[in-house]
Protein backbone atom coordinates (compact mmCIF):
# COMPACT_ATOMS: atom_id res chain seq x y z
CA UNK A 1 0.00 0.00 0.00
CA UNK A 2 2.59 2.83 0.66
CA UNK A 3 4.38 1.62 -2.73
CA UNK A 4 1.10 3.33 -4.64
CA UNK A 5 1.01 5.85 -2.27
CA UNK A 6 4.75 6.71 -3.07
CA UNK A 7 4.38 6.31 -6.53
CA UNK A 8 1.45 8.44 -6.21
CA UNK A 9 3.12 11.28 -4.10
CA UNK A 10 6.39 11.23 -6.56
CA UNK A 11 3.77 12.00 -9.42
CA UNK A 12 1.81 14.62 -7.36
CA UNK A 13 -1.34 13.15 -8.74
CA UNK A 14 -4.60 14.00 -8.03
CA UNK A 15 -6.14 12.29 -5.05
CA UNK A 16 -9.72 11.54 -3.81
CA UNK A 17 -7.80 12.05 -0.41
CA UNK A 18 -6.73 15.74 -0.81
CA UNK A 19 -6.94 16.68 2.78
CA UNK A 20 -4.49 13.77 3.61
CA UNK A 21 -2.19 14.63 1.37
CA UNK A 22 -2.05 18.16 2.70
CA UNK A 23 -1.48 17.09 6.20
CA UNK A 24 1.28 14.54 4.73
CA UNK A 25 2.72 17.54 3.50
CA UNK A 26 2.34 20.04 6.08
CA UNK A 27 4.03 17.64 8.51
CA UNK A 28 7.01 17.42 6.31
CA UNK A 29 7.26 20.75 5.53
CA UNK A 30 7.05 21.13 9.60
CA UNK A 31 10.03 19.19 9.74
CA UNK A 32 11.65 20.55 7.12
CA UNK A 33 11.63 23.58 8.66
CA UNK A 34 12.08 23.11 12.22
CA UNK A 35 13.85 19.30 12.10
CA UNK A 36 10.88 18.83 14.46
CA UNK A 37 6.82 18.77 14.70
CA UNK A 38 5.09 21.63 15.66
CA UNK A 39 1.64 20.56 16.06
CA UNK A 40 -0.25 23.92 16.47
CA UNK A 41 1.22 25.27 13.00
CA UNK A 42 -0.11 22.09 11.41
CA UNK A 43 -3.52 22.36 12.72
CA UNK A 44 -3.40 26.16 11.71
CA UNK A 45 -2.30 25.24 8.68
CA UNK A 46 -4.43 22.50 7.57
CA UNK A 47 -7.26 24.43 8.52
CA UNK A 48 -6.39 27.42 6.92
CA UNK A 49 -5.28 25.18 3.42
CA UNK A 50 -7.93 22.90 3.78
CA UNK A 51 -10.97 25.31 4.23
CA UNK A 52 -12.18 23.95 7.29
CA UNK A 53 -11.80 26.85 9.23
CA UNK A 54 -13.80 25.61 12.95
CA UNK A 55 -12.46 22.26 12.31
CA UNK A 56 -11.79 21.61 15.83
CA UNK A 57 -12.17 24.81 17.09
CA UNK A 58 -12.94 23.82 20.33
CA UNK A 59 -10.62 21.28 21.16
CA UNK A 60 -7.61 24.12 20.90
CA UNK A 61 -9.05 26.33 23.84
CA UNK A 62 -8.58 23.04 26.11
CA UNK A 63 -5.32 21.83 24.87
CA UNK A 64 -3.61 25.48 25.18
CA UNK A 65 -5.16 25.71 28.49
CA UNK A 66 -3.18 22.42 29.50
CA UNK A 67 -0.38 23.33 27.49
CA UNK A 68 -0.43 20.81 25.53
CA UNK A 69 0.12 23.04 22.50
CA UNK A 70 3.30 24.95 22.11
CA UNK A 71 3.15 28.30 20.79
CA UNK A 72 6.47 28.40 19.82
CA UNK A 73 8.51 25.72 18.16
CA UNK A 74 12.73 26.35 18.26
CA UNK A 75 14.93 24.75 15.62
CA UNK A 76 17.23 21.85 16.39
CA UNK A 77 20.24 22.92 16.39
CA UNK A 78 21.30 20.99 13.71
CA UNK A 79 18.40 21.95 11.19
CA UNK A 80 21.30 21.99 8.44
CA UNK A 81 21.41 18.60 8.41
CA UNK A 82 18.02 18.19 8.27
CA UNK A 83 17.79 20.47 5.30
CA UNK A 84 20.39 18.44 3.70
CA UNK A 85 18.78 15.04 4.02
CA UNK A 86 15.69 16.71 2.48
CA UNK A 87 18.04 17.74 -0.33
CA UNK A 88 19.44 14.82 -1.43
CA UNK A 89 16.27 12.93 -0.89
CA UNK A 90 14.93 15.09 -3.52
CA UNK A 91 18.06 14.90 -5.76
CA UNK A 92 18.25 11.05 -5.60
CA UNK A 93 14.74 10.71 -6.21
CA UNK A 94 15.30 13.37 -9.39
CA UNK A 95 18.14 10.93 -10.31
CA UNK A 96 15.70 7.82 -10.00
CA UNK A 97 18.44 6.48 -7.68
CA UNK A 98 16.18 7.04 -4.39
CA UNK A 99 15.45 2.83 -4.27
CA UNK B 1 14.68 1.13 45.06
CA UNK B 2 18.18 1.78 43.97
CA UNK B 3 21.52 0.13 45.43
CA UNK B 4 19.80 -2.75 45.25
CA UNK B 5 20.48 -4.02 41.53
CA UNK B 6 22.68 -3.29 38.86
CA UNK B 7 22.09 0.76 37.20
CA UNK B 8 20.23 0.59 34.82
CA UNK B 9 21.01 2.95 32.13
CA UNK B 10 19.23 4.27 28.84
CA UNK B 11 19.23 6.94 25.95
CA UNK B 12 16.12 8.74 25.41
CA UNK B 13 14.39 9.39 22.29
CA UNK B 14 11.16 10.81 23.35
CA UNK B 15 9.46 12.44 20.17
CA UNK B 16 7.91 14.79 19.17
CA UNK B 17 4.31 14.32 20.89
CA UNK B 18 6.34 14.08 24.83
CA UNK B 19 7.78 17.61 24.43
CA UNK B 20 4.00 18.55 23.46
CA UNK B 21 0.47 16.94 23.56
CA UNK B 22 2.02 14.48 25.36
CA UNK B 23 4.22 16.00 27.71
CA UNK B 24 2.57 14.15 30.39
CA UNK B 25 3.77 10.88 28.59
CA UNK B 26 7.60 12.10 29.05
CA UNK B 27 6.98 13.84 32.46
CA UNK B 28 5.45 10.71 34.25
CA UNK B 29 8.29 8.37 32.25
CA UNK B 30 10.66 10.38 33.59
CA UNK B 31 9.39 10.26 36.69
CA UNK B 32 8.76 6.42 36.87
CA UNK B 33 12.05 5.88 35.65
CA UNK B 34 13.91 8.27 38.39
CA UNK B 35 11.99 6.64 41.19
CA UNK B 36 12.46 2.79 40.11
CA UNK B 37 16.65 4.34 39.95
CA UNK B 38 16.87 3.98 36.20
CA UNK B 39 18.90 6.42 34.25
CA UNK B 40 17.82 8.56 31.44
CA UNK B 41 19.83 10.53 28.67
CA UNK B 42 17.70 12.10 26.15
CA UNK B 43 19.44 12.17 22.43
CA UNK B 44 20.69 15.71 22.17
CA UNK B 45 19.51 17.27 19.18
CA UNK B 46 17.45 14.39 18.03
CA UNK B 47 15.05 15.39 14.98
CA UNK B 48 11.55 14.09 14.08
CA UNK B 49 11.25 10.35 13.05
CA UNK B 50 8.67 11.16 10.51
CA UNK B 51 6.21 9.17 12.16
CA UNK B 52 3.39 7.75 9.40
CA UNK B 53 3.17 10.70 6.59
CA UNK B 54 7.10 10.28 5.64
CA UNK B 55 7.26 6.45 5.35
CA UNK B 56 3.89 6.58 3.56
CA UNK B 57 4.85 8.87 0.89
CA UNK B 58 8.45 8.64 0.98
CA UNK B 59 10.61 5.91 2.63
CA UNK B 60 13.92 6.83 1.54
CA UNK B 61 13.28 10.08 3.75
CA UNK B 62 11.33 8.11 6.43
CA UNK B 63 14.53 5.90 6.65
CA UNK B 64 17.39 8.65 6.21
CA UNK B 65 15.34 10.75 9.21
CA UNK B 66 15.67 7.67 11.09
CA UNK B 67 19.26 6.43 10.14
CA UNK B 68 19.83 10.08 11.22
CA UNK B 69 18.59 9.58 14.70
CA UNK B 70 20.18 6.47 15.01
CA UNK B 71 23.39 7.96 14.21
CA UNK B 72 22.60 10.55 17.21
CA UNK B 73 21.71 7.89 19.52
CA UNK B 74 25.37 6.44 19.37
CA UNK B 75 26.14 9.30 21.29
CA UNK B 76 24.28 8.56 24.44
CA UNK B 77 24.94 5.28 26.82
CA UNK B 78 22.80 2.54 27.06
CA UNK B 79 20.04 0.95 24.94
CA UNK B 80 17.34 3.53 23.33
CA UNK B 81 14.30 3.84 25.68
CA UNK B 82 11.30 5.23 23.13
CA UNK B 83 8.09 5.29 24.42
CA UNK B 84 5.91 6.51 21.60
CA UNK B 85 4.65 3.54 19.69
CA UNK B 86 4.93 5.64 16.41
CA UNK B 87 8.39 6.64 17.29
CA UNK B 88 9.83 3.20 18.20
CA UNK B 89 8.29 1.18 15.58
CA UNK B 90 9.54 3.66 13.22
CA UNK B 91 13.45 3.32 14.45
CA UNK B 92 12.85 -0.23 14.70
CA UNK B 93 11.54 -0.10 11.05
CA UNK B 94 14.37 1.04 9.55
CA UNK B 95 16.99 -0.12 11.62
CA UNK B 96 15.66 -4.12 10.72
CA UNK B 97 14.97 -2.74 6.99
CA UNK B 98 18.87 -1.15 6.60
CA UNK B 99 20.01 -4.70 8.36
CA UNK B 100 18.43 -6.66 5.97
CA UNK B 101 18.86 -4.40 2.83
CA UNK B 102 22.53 -3.64 2.12
CA UNK B 103 22.20 -1.25 -0.58
CA UNK B 104 19.60 0.45 0.89
CA UNK B 105 21.38 1.06 3.83
CA UNK B 106 24.18 2.41 1.26
CA UNK B 107 22.01 4.68 0.03
CA UNK B 108 20.74 6.00 3.56
CA UNK B 109 24.41 6.82 4.65
CA UNK B 110 24.73 8.67 1.27
CA UNK B 111 21.50 10.75 2.45
CA UNK B 112 23.02 11.04 6.26
CA UNK B 113 26.64 11.32 5.39
CA UNK B 114 27.74 8.68 8.20
CA UNK B 115 27.56 4.95 8.24
CA UNK B 116 23.88 3.93 9.70
CA UNK B 117 24.75 2.14 13.37
CA UNK B 118 22.20 -0.52 13.41
CA UNK B 119 23.38 -2.37 16.72
CA UNK B 120 21.52 0.01 19.44
CA UNK B 121 18.91 -1.75 21.35
CA UNK B 122 15.40 0.03 20.87
CA UNK B 123 12.81 -0.60 23.41
CA UNK B 124 9.98 0.40 24.62
CA UNK B 125 9.56 1.62 28.58
CA UNK B 126 6.89 -1.27 28.38
CA UNK B 127 9.55 -3.79 28.13
CA UNK B 128 12.27 -1.95 30.47
CA UNK B 129 9.88 -1.79 33.16
CA UNK B 130 8.74 -5.17 32.75
CA UNK B 131 11.77 -7.01 31.69
CA UNK B 132 14.99 -5.39 32.23
CA UNK B 133 13.64 -4.29 35.76
CA UNK B 134 11.91 -6.85 36.56
CA UNK B 135 7.92 -7.68 37.63
CA UNK B 136 9.27 -9.01 40.93
CA UNK B 137 11.15 -6.37 42.03
CA UNK B 138 8.32 -4.04 40.59
CA UNK B 139 5.81 -5.88 42.65
CA UNK B 140 8.54 -4.90 45.71
CA UNK B 141 8.64 -1.45 44.96
CA UNK B 142 4.85 -0.72 44.97
CA UNK B 143 4.11 1.44 47.92
CA UNK B 144 0.29 2.23 47.53
CA UNK B 145 -1.22 -0.89 45.17
CA UNK B 146 -4.10 -0.18 43.00
CA UNK B 147 -5.96 -2.44 44.77
CA UNK B 148 -10.03 -2.29 43.05
CA UNK B 149 -9.16 -0.31 39.91
CA UNK B 150 -10.13 -2.35 36.81
CA UNK B 151 -8.10 -1.76 33.80
CA UNK B 152 -8.31 -1.92 29.92
CA UNK B 153 -4.74 -2.06 28.91
CA UNK B 154 -4.74 -0.95 24.81
CA UNK B 155 -2.21 -1.48 23.07
CA UNK B 156 -2.98 -0.11 19.49
CA UNK B 157 -1.58 -1.43 15.94
CA UNK B 158 2.31 -0.68 16.25
CA UNK B 159 3.42 -2.05 19.77
CA UNK B 160 3.43 -5.61 18.73
CA UNK B 161 3.39 -4.90 15.20
CA UNK B 162 4.69 -6.50 12.58
CA UNK B 163 6.30 -8.83 15.11
CA UNK B 164 9.53 -9.58 13.69
CA UNK B 165 9.98 -5.47 13.98
CA UNK B 166 8.63 -5.30 17.11
CA UNK B 167 9.66 -8.10 18.69
CA UNK B 168 8.00 -6.59 22.16
CA UNK B 169 5.51 -9.52 22.56
CA UNK B 170 3.09 -11.94 21.17
CA UNK B 171 1.64 -9.64 18.20
CA UNK B 172 -2.01 -11.00 18.58
CA UNK B 173 -1.78 -12.04 22.27
CA UNK B 174 0.62 -9.76 24.21
CA UNK B 175 0.46 -9.91 27.90
CA UNK B 176 3.25 -7.47 28.59
CA UNK B 177 1.15 -4.48 30.00
CA UNK B 178 -1.19 -6.88 32.29
CA UNK B 179 1.80 -7.87 33.63
CA UNK B 180 3.17 -4.80 34.54
CA UNK B 181 -0.03 -3.43 35.97
CA UNK B 182 -0.96 -5.86 37.56
CA UNK B 183 2.01 -6.14 39.29
CA UNK B 184 1.24 -2.51 40.59
CA UNK B 185 -1.76 -4.43 41.94
CA UNK B 186 -4.23 -3.88 40.11
CA UNK B 187 -6.82 -5.88 37.83
CA UNK B 188 -6.63 -5.71 33.94
CA UNK B 189 -10.25 -6.45 32.67
CA UNK B 190 -10.42 -9.46 29.30
CA UNK B 191 -11.76 -6.94 26.39
CA UNK B 192 -11.97 -7.57 23.00
CA UNK B 193 -10.29 -3.91 21.29
CA UNK B 194 -6.87 -4.50 22.79
CA UNK B 195 -5.25 -4.43 19.56
CA UNK B 196 -7.92 -2.43 17.12
CA UNK B 197 -6.86 0.86 16.05
CA UNK B 198 -7.36 3.98 16.88
CA UNK B 199 -7.38 5.58 14.00
CA UNK B 200 -4.27 7.38 15.01
CA UNK B 201 -2.34 10.14 12.65
CA UNK B 202 -5.96 10.08 10.53
CA UNK B 203 -7.35 12.32 14.02
CA UNK B 204 -6.30 15.90 11.84
CA UNK B 205 -7.48 15.27 8.05
CA UNK B 206 -10.17 12.52 8.70
CA UNK B 207 -10.98 12.86 12.50
CA UNK B 208 -14.69 11.58 11.77
CA UNK B 209 -12.84 8.09 11.52
CA UNK B 210 -10.67 8.65 14.44
CA UNK B 211 -14.52 9.15 16.60
CA UNK B 212 -15.87 6.24 14.56
CA UNK B 213 -13.08 3.85 15.66
CA UNK B 214 -12.58 5.43 19.31
CA UNK B 215 -16.42 5.01 20.13
CA UNK B 216 -15.84 1.24 19.62
CA UNK B 217 -13.04 0.78 21.62
CA UNK B 218 -14.62 2.90 24.69
CA UNK B 219 -17.93 0.70 24.64
CA UNK B 220 -15.91 -2.29 24.59
CA UNK B 221 -13.60 -1.21 27.33
CA UNK B 222 -16.74 -0.34 29.03
CA UNK B 223 -18.71 -3.30 28.40
CA UNK B 224 -15.32 -5.38 29.87
CA UNK B 225 -16.39 -3.49 33.29
CA UNK B 226 -13.05 -1.39 33.23
CA UNK B 227 -12.85 2.10 35.04
CA UNK B 228 -10.60 3.47 33.19
CA UNK B 229 -8.03 2.48 30.04
CA UNK B 230 -4.54 2.25 29.65
CA UNK B 231 -1.77 3.19 27.27
CA UNK B 232 1.99 3.25 26.03
CA UNK B 233 1.32 5.35 22.68
CA UNK B 234 0.55 9.46 22.98
CA UNK B 235 -1.68 9.04 19.36
CA UNK B 236 -3.54 6.42 21.24
CA UNK B 237 -4.03 8.20 24.20
CA UNK B 238 -5.09 11.68 22.64
CA UNK B 239 -7.31 9.72 20.41
CA UNK B 240 -8.88 7.93 23.14
CA UNK B 241 -8.66 10.52 25.99
CA UNK B 242 -8.96 13.83 23.48
CA UNK B 243 -12.00 12.50 21.41
CA UNK B 244 -13.98 10.87 24.16
CA UNK B 245 -16.20 13.79 24.76
CA UNK B 246 -17.05 14.27 21.23
CA UNK B 247 -17.68 10.48 21.05
CA UNK B 248 -20.25 10.70 23.69
CA UNK B 249 -21.65 13.46 22.16
CA UNK B 250 -22.35 11.28 19.33
CA UNK B 251 -23.43 8.42 20.41
CA UNK B 252 -25.78 9.62 23.70
CA UNK B 253 -23.45 7.36 25.96
CA UNK B 254 -21.62 8.50 28.87
CA UNK B 255 -18.31 6.54 28.88
CA UNK B 256 -16.23 8.64 31.17
CA UNK B 257 -13.20 6.52 31.16
CA UNK B 258 -9.81 8.55 31.94
CA UNK B 259 -7.32 6.81 29.45
CA UNK B 260 -3.91 7.30 31.69
CA UNK B 261 -0.46 6.33 30.10
CA UNK B 262 1.08 2.98 32.32
CA UNK B 263 4.07 4.79 33.44
CA UNK B 264 1.55 7.41 35.27
CA UNK B 265 -0.12 4.41 36.96
CA UNK B 266 2.92 2.78 37.81
CA UNK B 267 3.84 6.50 39.38
CA UNK B 268 1.01 6.52 41.24
CA UNK B 269 1.84 2.60 42.70
CA UNK B 270 5.19 4.08 43.59
CA UNK B 271 3.97 6.80 45.85
CA UNK B 272 4.60 9.39 43.16
CA UNK B 273 2.69 12.41 43.82
CA UNK B 274 -0.28 13.30 41.01
CA UNK B 275 1.53 16.58 39.63
CA UNK B 276 4.65 14.62 39.01
CA UNK B 277 2.95 12.32 36.90
CA UNK B 278 1.08 14.94 34.99
CA UNK B 279 -2.25 13.76 35.78
CA UNK B 280 -4.03 17.24 35.38
CA UNK B 281 -3.01 16.89 31.79
CA UNK B 282 -5.65 14.42 30.44
CA UNK B 283 -9.10 15.96 29.38
CA UNK B 284 -10.75 13.04 31.37
CA UNK B 285 -10.00 14.19 34.43
CA UNK B 286 -9.07 10.84 36.34
CA UNK B 287 -9.03 12.22 39.51
CA UNK B 288 -12.44 11.43 41.10
CA UNK B 289 -11.95 7.82 39.71
CA UNK B 290 -8.74 7.66 41.60
CA UNK B 291 -10.35 9.03 44.80
CA UNK B 292 -13.36 6.47 45.04
CA UNK B 293 -11.42 3.63 44.59
CA UNK B 294 -9.09 5.31 47.52
CA UNK B 295 -5.85 5.66 45.40
CA UNK B 296 -5.51 9.22 46.20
Amino acid sequence: MDALRQLWWQRQGRSEEKVVQLANRLFLDNIRRFGRQHELRLGTLFNLKSGQLLKDAALAPKLLAKGKLKLRQAKTRNISEVARIFARVEQLRQEGGSR
Amino acid sequence: VTGVREALIYGYYPGCSLHASAKEYDLSTRALFEALGIGLTEVPDWICCGATPAHTVDELLSLSLCAKNLAIAETVPGDLAVPCASCFSRLKTAQHELTVDLARRNTVARVIESPVPLAKNIKHPLEIVGRDWGLEPLTAAVKKPLAGLKVACYYGCLLTRPPEVSQLDDAEAPTIMEQVIEAAGAETVSWSHRLECCGASFTLPRPGVVVKLTAEILAAAKDAGADCLTVGCPLCQGNLDLRQQEVEAQSGVRYDLPVLYFTQLLGLALGLAPARLGLSGLMVDPLPLLKLKGLL
